[in-house]
């Protein structure tokens, strides 16, 4: 049997159209070559 | 090779896969490769327009709008994502018919976490009603429905999710979990329509046949017998019994009255018999009253005849109380000893001796006195009452014989001349009345 009140937390919110800007402002844009390249850096600078 | 060439070889590596699913229609595990394609390099923009792409499939529209913006802003010039973003803007209603969408979404989602599945119900069917294909719309109304056992329509709405995205893990969760329920259930229930539910899912498993199908009209027939032989038992069996219970109940019943009539009559009978009893007795009572009633009055009748004869004595008119003691009753005449020492019975034997010795000649002058004036019928009354006193007083006899010949009453006239010549044969009557009468 399927617990409903389970399976109901899983479900999130769309985003809404409004919403779009401020999403992309707040977008992390990270990707794994800066998260080396800024570890590198520390290590350089170590 | 660098780590960034080898980062990128990464991503693009991610990307083929990401695209190798998302024509299989394995869009939840292209998704998942877009991701770490992007983690490795994120400026792959065939990565982004991708995964706005499949945004845009499933639905989620601002998503897709985020990946194509940013897509842009990466890479302005030769980006198709410019083109989708476009298409969105440009095509009439479009965006703000996906918008609407996205917003019912929200709101029945909120209602089904405050209870009000009926509601959310509503707006996810006219959200799948715009667009069939917004897949976390379909999933939550797949839910609801299972979770009211609504297993049909949860199954619809699993089939167009996975018609979606083939890999998508919570709808073939569902599904799994849609296939126990029908198992279980057809095997309760025999009109369950487990194999259509399985074969919505794709699904191998051998459903028996229910024992619902086939229903029709022969079970109207087979109810329609079933009632005949029940209407048939009813009349031939058990209404005899009833009839005879309830004629022997009557039968009964008859007798029980019938004596109690018989009872009655017989009460009746008796009651009439009394009655003529009671009427006989009221009857002599009555006859007696009558007497008594006579009696007193005759009694009266007699005191006043003695006043009568004391006021025609005291009056000297002996005829009067001669003519008053022929018709006195002396038995009537009763003394009673009240104080006053008056006694009828003695006064009348004081005028009795007078009247007796005077009387019958005096009343026999008065009706000779009529006799010569032809009135024989006061004569013959004066005759009688001076027999009365005296009945051996023959001449009045033989007058009154007389007066009942003048007055051409010869039967009477002759009865008397015989009892003149029979009673008295030596008196000079008695010759008279021979000649008189004839013989």
């Amino acid at each position: 049997m399927i617990n409903f009140e389970e399976e109901i937390s899983h479900f999130k919110p769309s985003l809404e159209i409004s919403k779009v800007e401020d999403t992309i402002v707040k977008t992390n844009m990270h990707d794994i070559t800066e998260i080396m390249l800024e570890l590198m850096s520390h290590k350089t600078k170590e | 090779m660098n780590v960034t060439e080898r980062c990128i070889y990464i991503s693009n590596s991610y990307y083929n896969l990401a695209l190798s699913n998302a024509q299989s229609r394995n869009l939840s595990t292209a998704v998942t490769y877009i991701k770490y394609s992007l983690q490795f390099n994120k400026q792959n923009i065939a990565a982004r327009n991708l995964l706005g792409l499949i945004y845009y499939e499933m639905g989620e529209v601002a998503e897709a709008l985020v990946q194509w913006v940013i897509s842009t802003n990466i890479s302005p010039s030769q980006n198709v994502a410019q083109r989708y973003i476009k298409e969105l803007r440009d095509t009439r209603g479009e965006l703000d018919k996906h918008d609407q969408n996205i917003s019912k979404y929200n709101i029945a989602l909120m209602n089904s976490l405050t209870d009000n599945k009926d509601l959310a119900i509503i707006m996810l069917s006219r959200i799948i009603e715009s667009n069939p294909k917004y897949v976390n719309a379909q999933l939550l109304l797949a839910l609801i429905n299972i979770d009211k056992g609504e297993l049909r329509k949860a199954s619809q709405s699993i089939k167009a999710v996975l018609n979606v995205d083939k890999s998508n893990v919570t709808a073939l969760r569902y599904a799994a979990k849609i296939r126990d329920l029908s198992k279980s259930e057809s095997s309760k229930s025999k009109n369950f329509d487990s194999k259509k539910i399985a074969k919505l899912m794709e699904d191998d498993v051998i459903v028996p046949k229910p024992y619902s199908e086939g229903l029709g009209w022969h079970t109207a027939v087979n109810i329609g017998i079933g009632l005949l032989i029940g209407a048939s038992s009813i009349v031939f069996l058990y209404m005899p019994t009833v009839r005879s219970s309830i004629n022997t109940e009557h039968n009964k019943a008859i007798i029980s009255i019938s004596d109690e009539l018989s009872s009655a009559n017989v009460a009746i009978d008796t009651l009439k018999l009394d009655a003529n009893k009671l009427q006989d007795e009221i009857d002599r009572l009555t006859e007696n009253a009558n007497t008594v009633n006579e009696s007193s009055t005759y009694q009266i009748t007699q005191y006043q005849l003695l006043i009568g004869i004391l006021d025609a004595y005291r009056k000297e008119d002996l005829t009067q109380a001669a003519f008053l003691y022929a018709g006195l009753d002396l038995s009537k005449l009763i003394d009673i000893d009240d104080g006053s020492r008056v006694s009828p019975t003695s006064i009348y034997n004081e005028l009795s001796a007078s009247i007796k010795s005077e009387g019958p000649k005096l009343l026999f002058e008065k009706g000779n006195s009529f006799y010569d004036t032809a009135d024989y019928a006061n004569a013959i009354v004066y005759y009688d009452k001076s027999l009365a006193i005296d009945n051996t007083f023959v001449k009045a006899l033989y007058k009154k014989a007389m007066a009942y010949k003048q007055s051409g009453d010869l039967q009477n006239a002759n009865t008397i001349f015989g009892d003149v010549i029979i009673n008295y044969p030596d008196s000079d009557e008695a010759k008279l009345a021979k000649t008189e009468r004839g013989y």
